[in-house]
């Protein structure tokens, strides 16, 4: 049961991958990445980390998603003979599409390589709690406060350069 | 751990990391300053009283960092950080470089926004976290601390190029984060601990097949190599070299690299051998990619690009020696580079004030001033490696030490790395010598711009020969202290 349940959500997450890659309309792209993200958080449930899985919903799902669509709708300048078919124009040429390709190929086959022969040895106890917030809130304030805060500081660097950055760039120059 | 011992651990902890705890304030009351003095005071007044408080910080940092100097190599948060002398010396080093760009910027007096001290703040904590790092946890997060500023600070001007420059930063380095990321999560699946000095891990890793082992640590220390600038995670750097302010392409150039340094020293001496291999062919790659490219290049910036990218292949071929000598040597060359790159930075820039830094604007330069391309062409000759500079020491040392390790352990890829790495040295030659070459047998093409500050200059880059000339006789003062820090 638990299987089948983890083969139809890891389904849903690769075939969601394979359709951003081959779709050429970059609306659809968005919401089947909403499938693949959805997909993942399941992943995570059947993993037993609960707290992980709510978190990618509401940060990727919730939050970032939904600007990257609306990222899409506001800067997308749209002609009048658009339909939902037309294919997103790429700005480069795309030139390199054997090289492209071949080279993706290999590097699969590579990662492939790796995890098949890969010794894997995850030790960790069982897992016997019903939820894993409790540890993460004790872990965090305990042998993982300084990640944490290193965290809270790496994050006021990056609001306050998008904030510099956001009020003194002038696109015209 | 029961709760209480741990709560009593973290105590202890806190007041053995008091400069990361103060750089980490101070980057706070500086924004806060920041807002008070602009909103009391008019610009020029604010600017100046920022530096000073800037320059109080790092003299603060540095006497900070000089009372942990005898303190006793410890884990600090057991196991996330590790406190030695060997981290107190490169976290000098980098507060002297910080200082050197301070000291840069206002020679050339340079107008930045006050939010870029705040941006050099915040990278110098992360590489004093990095300096410590012993856990690949912390390691990734004072690696993207560092790199977020550093990103900011590439990016901050409002020119077209800066930007280009910046999001080229960006792109290269959120991936090899990415791939870093990647490959300690294998890592952590193969071993079952993020703790690189815990035996735990050598163990399970040797129970690998050479191609998963490889495979892991070329993709976990891809994050390094980027902070490095190896092959093959080297494309950023010209492009980034050309679009950032001489000051911070000086500083981004040395500090990073040293900080990034110690931890590979660190990641070596812990993960199986099969480690060596891989890292000497990088630095053999590196130094051979770095110093072909480098023969064809239009501009100082982009030509010391490509140096700086041959340079870092020099400074792990210490590490990949594995031996007492080899660290010593490699710890050694960082310093000698820190001051022979930041020297050639900032003379460049003394010669053509904030400019674009075109080879061709050098021509003739030499006639009208001859202290600075004298000085100059000291540094070229001591980037190359010959005597009588502290250059030539660095490399002299670094190559005894692959000699030694080459006689002690008999592989010939040791022997390969040696004699790549000394045609190399000659092949650097003849483009470290062109700059000289315009200045001094080139008549003059373009109307000079009129140079700034120029007795200070002159002053200063008296000083900072007087330092390459003496570390090659006495090179036993800088010795002495390392010597001291490596156990």
């Amino acid at each position: 049961m638990e299987l089948a349940v983890f083969y139809s959500f890891a389904a849903l997450a690769v075939g969601s991958g394979l359709f951003i890659l081959l779709t050429r309309n970059l609306m659809y792209a968005a919401f089947a990445l909403f499938m693949a993200l959805l997909g993942v958080a399941a992943l995570f449930v059947l993993a037993g980390a609960d707290f992980l899985a709510i978190t990618q919903l509401l940060v990727y799902v919730g939050g970032i998603l939904v600007l990257l669509i609306f990222g899409i709708m506001l800067t997308r300048t749209a002609s009048e003979d658009d339909t939902s078919q037309t294919p997103n124009r790429v700005l480069i040429k795309l030139g390199r599409s054997f090289w492209g390709v071949g080279l993706s190929v290999i590097l699969f086959l590579l990662l492939l390589g790796v995890l098949v022969n890969a010794n894997f040895r995850l030790n960790g106890p069982a897992l016997n709690s019903r939820s894993t917030i409790r540890t993460l809130g004790v872990e965090l304030m305990t042998s993982h406060l300084l990640p944490f805060e290193i965290a809270g500081v790496l994050l006021l660097v990056a609001l306050v350069g998008a904030a510099y950055l956001a009020l003194n760039r002038n696109p015209s120059r | 751990m029961n709760l209480n011992e741990q709560l009593e651990h973290i105590s202890q902890s806190l007041t053995g990391i008091v400069p990361e705890l103060f750089l980490a304030a101070f980057f706070l009351i500086f924004l806060i300053a920041e807002l008070l003095l602009l909103r009391f005071g008019d610009k020029a007044h604010t600017n100046r009283r920022l530096f000073l408080i800037t320059l109080a910080g790092a003299v603060l940092t540095l006497v900070l960092i000089l009372g942990q100097w005898n303190s006793e190599p410890s884990f600090r948060f057991r196991p996330l950080l590790f406190l030695d002398s060997k981290a107190v010396f490169f976290k000098i080093l980098i507060v002297l470089a910080w200082l050197f760009t301070w000291l840069h910027i206002r020679l050339l007096r340079y107008t930045f926004p006050p939010e870029l001290s705040a941006l050099l703040i915040a990278a110098v904590l992360g590489m004093f976290l990095l300096t410590m790092a012993t856990h690949w946890l912390t390691v990734y997060l004072s690696l993207e601390l560092l790199s977020i500023s550093s990103y900011l600070l590439v990016a901050y001007s409002p020119s077209k190029k800066a930007a280009e420059g910046g999001l080229k930063y960006l792109l290269f380095g959120a991936i090899s984060s990415a791939i870093m990321l990647y490959g300690i999560s294998l890592i952590y699946g193969l071993t079952g601990t993020l703790d690189f000095t815990d035996p735990a891990m050598r163990l399970a890793l040797a129970t690998n097949s050479p191609f998963v082992l490889n495979m892991a640590m070329l993709m976990t220390l891809g994050g390094l190599l980027f902070k490095l600038s190896l092959v093959p995670f080297h494309v950023w750097t010209p492009d980034v070299y050309e679009a950032a302010p001489t000051p911070l392409v000086s500083f981004l150039s040395v500090a990073p690299k040293a900080a990034v340094l110690l931890v590979l020293m660190r990641v070596a001496t812990s993960w199986p051998a099969e480690l060596l291999p891989l890292l000497g062919g990088i630095a053999l790659v590196s130094i051979t990619v770095g110093n072909v490219t480098a023969l064809w290049q239009q501009n100082a910036r982009r030509l010391l690009a490509y140096s700086s990218i041959a340079q870092a292949g020099y400074l792990i071929v210490g590490v990949v020696a594995f031996n007492q000598l080899g660290f010593e040597g490699a710890t050694f060359y960082t310093a000698a580079y820190l001051l022979l790159n930041m020297t050639a930075f900032l003379l460049v820039d003394l010669l053509q004030p904030r400019s674009e830094t075109q080879l061709a604007t050098y021509a003739g330069l030499g006639k009208k001033h001859p202290w600075i391309a004298v000085i100059l062409t000291v540094v070229m000759v001591a980037l190359a490696g010959l005597p009588p500079t502290v250059g030539f020491t660095a490399k002299w040392l670094i190559f005894s030490a692959l000699w030694d390790s080459y006689q002690q352990a008999g592989q010939p890829w040791l022997l390969w790395l040696l004699v790549g790495g000394i045609i190399n040295a000659a092949i650097s030659l003849a483009y470290y010598l062109r700059l000289p070459y315009l200045l001094f047998f080139k008549s003059t093409s373009v109307t000079p711009s009129t140079p700034i500050y120029l007795v200070w200059g002159r002053v200063v880059s008296g000083l900072l020969l007087g330092a390459i000339l003496l570390l090659f006789f006495k090179p036993e003062l800088l010795m002495q202290w390392i010597n001291n820090v490596s156990p």
